[in-house]
């Protein structure tokens, strides 16, 4: 396990590095920050000034060297380091995405589950028309109806707001967040289970009496299980990017919609900042994806040692 | 005497078999979702086309006195040219500007529709050039390709997309496009990638080889039709996830600029006001949810079409 747990680190490791690499050059190529800085008509002196200030003045290894020591720096912006920065939009992120990520679970795995228990019939139906359209709805506009229809007209549930300490704040982002995951865990557990259905041991199983439901979930489930948790870790990516357009909608203060202005700003240590601690994220839940995948399945686990 | 060749004829022609296609044919058509998918893309694509025929007014056409009117208003409002009344009719309500928002949804198809296929083809392109060279070289090409991919996957595509965005100094339709298609390329890749190695192993490959064909006219002749099924179905969910991505980008305001319309810009105009006049929102989002719904769905039936194993 410890060898296999070395392995994924290691491969890892270019995954970070190309995604500081790929900000990095996109960073140089935007141009200049310092003409965005300084106040218009300011003299060559100031420029320098800020320049140097800034470290804009030194050569570009050892800029970059810098993030890969983990030295993020301080936000051009706002006068605060971009650690903090970074760590405050984390915060509420972190609350949607963990939220996203359980009603995405519960919901697909739910649906999945009635889907293929009863393939072919009305809630079968239901739940594959309610996939399609939670793959085809854009998270903005979700948000959205959502507020429209449960904050406006019904009044059920408050506007979202940043500083919640209530859950029914962040009802309508985490739904909106959660949507395009649990359409996709739903699909993906029907199709597995149905298929597991078909193999060999669900028939010995069937034969000797077993009934539908059990074998379901007592025999197809925990080998679907597999596949499913795969899925579940790929989807972090997405999370990310529905939480920019889910904070921009629901104008919360998160990581995605920060890097978002900071990235409309020409705020260059932010947006290294924030991708860094997003690739180091990516790769630690990838990892435990991996970990959590090979103790599903022992076939991984020995393969590998 | 001659009719002997003639009748033998027939009965070959009768037994000859179908190709795959066709018979991929003849499974779409059994799918009534699938059909009426694209039907509705067909409308739409009609729609885009002849936008300046369909569409009431002009999309920028400004009507005082009727801003944020609701859907089917109809009255008189202040011509902005010549100061005339003139009576005006807006089947789904006015803009904060005094906008038609039927004309800019039909305006704005056209660039849905656009910047989606236009981003579709960027990413088969490169997806299909790195799948078939990670695929079928193998080794420390593949390995590096692969790595490369991994890296582009892990990035959360609107965020790349906006950041190669801003490596432009004013966004565009075609930085849009050219953003999308660089982003979206990861997932062509993998699945080509994959579907190289189980093809690149059999017969007809070794066949190929061994009457001395060359590796590229293999990857061209050979490998690559082979693998066109599940291309064919990639590009047209990527379609709508392109469309999706096209809203997003253009919502968070990089998208195509004022006053031309698209309907994420429409959604993001919407921002401000949509709580107190709900159909400044409802009605492009709804423009997007049909046109995606539509591609995945015609995509999902093209790939059951297909792919007759991953039928139930």
């Amino acid at each position: 396990m410890a060898t296999f747990i070395f392995r994924r680190l290691l491969q890892a490791v270019p995954v970070v590095l190309g995604i500081v690499l790929i900000c990095f050059v996109l960073l140089k190529a935007s141009g200049d920050p310092t003409h965005m800085l300084v106040r218009q008509g300011a003299s060559a002196e100031e420029r320098l000034m800020v320049r140097e200030r800034l470290g804009l003045n030194k050569p570009w290894y050892s800029q970059l060297g810098r993030y890969l020591m983990l030295d993020l720096g301080r936000s051009y912006r706002q006068e605060r380091p971009v650690l903090d920065i970074v760590l405050d939009g984390a915060a509420v992120t972190a609350r949607l995405a963990l939220g996203a990520m359980i009603v995405a679970v519960a919901l697909g795995l739910l649906s999945g589950i009635f889907s293929a228990y009863r393939p072919h019939s009305p809630i079968d139906y239901a739940c594959a028309a309610g996939a399609s359209i939670g793959i085809s709805v854009p998270a903005f506009f979700l948000a959205m109806l959502l507020i429209l229809i449960f904050s406006v007209k019904l009044q059920w549930l408050p506007l979202p707001a940043p500083e919640a300490g209530k859950l029914a704040y962040l009802v309508i982002p985490v739904l909106t967040l959660g949507m395009l995951s649990t359409a996709l865990i739903a699909r993906l557990t029907r199709g597995c289970l149905l298929e597991e259905m078909t193999q060999d041991y669900v028939r010995t199983g069937r034969a000797k009496g077993l009934q539908d439901l059990k074998a379901l979930t007592g025999h197809a489930f925990p080998n679907a299980l597999v596949p499913i948790t795969t899925v579940i870790g790929n989807n972090l990516a997405g999370l990310l990017t529905g939480a920019v357009l889910t904070e921009t909608a629901c104008a919360l203060p998160g990581l995605g919609r920060m890097i978002f202005e900071a990235i409309s700003q020409r705020d260059h240590p932010v947006i290294m900042g924030g991708c860094l601690f997003f690739a180091l994220i990516f790769v630690a839940v990838n990892l435990g994806v991996d970990i959590l995948y090979a103790l599903l399945d022992p076939r991984i686990r020995y393969g590998h040692e | 005497m001659s009719d002997a060749p003639r009748a033998e004829a027939t009965v070959a022609l009768a037994a000859e078999p179908a190709g795959p296609w066709r018979l991929a044919w003849r499974r779409l058509r059994r799918n009534r979702a699938a059909l009426f998918a694209l039907g509705v893309l067909t409308i739409l694509t009609v729609i885009a086309l002849g936008a300046p025929l369909w569409a009431p007014y002009d999309y920028a056409r400004q009507f005082q006195g009727a801003e944020r009117v609701p859907p089917g208003w109809s009255g008189e409002v202040r011509d902005a040219a010549n100061g005339d009344m003139r009576a005006s009719r807006h089947w789904l309500g006015t803009d904060d500007n005094g906008r038609d928002t039927l004309s800019r949804i039909v305006y704005g198809a056209r660039v849905s529709l656009l910047v989606g296929i236009l981003a579709t083809l960027v990413s088969l392109v490169l997806g299909v050039a790195v799948g078939l060279v990670a695929g079928f070289h193998g080794g420390w090409l593949d390995a590096a390709l692969m790595r490369v991919t991994d890296t582009v996957y892990a990035f959360p595509s609107v965020l790349l997309a906006v950041a190669i965005t801003a490596v432009f100094d004013r966004p565009s339709l075609w930085v849009v496009f050219l953003a999308l298609g660089l982003v979206g390329w990861t997932g062509i890749a993998r699945l080509v990638r994959s579907q190289v190695l189980t093809v690149k192993t059999l017969d007809y490959i070794t066949a190929a080889r061994a009457m001395g064909a060359g590796s590229a006219r293999i990857l061209v002749r050979h490998v690559l039709p082979n693998c066109l099924g599940p291309i064919v179905v990639a590009g047209t969910l990527a379609l709508g996830g392109n469309i999706l991505g096209e809203a997003g980008l253009s919502f968070l305001g990089l998208g195509v600029q004022e006053p031309y319309p698209s309907w994420g810009g429409m959604l993001a105009n919407a921002r401000q006001n949509y709580q107190y006049y709900w159909w400044l929102a409802v009605f492009p989002g709804a423009a997007i949810v049909i046109t995606v719904l539509a591609f995945n769905l015609f995509g999902d039936g093209l790939r059951d079409a297909l792919d007759p194993r991953a039928r139930r």
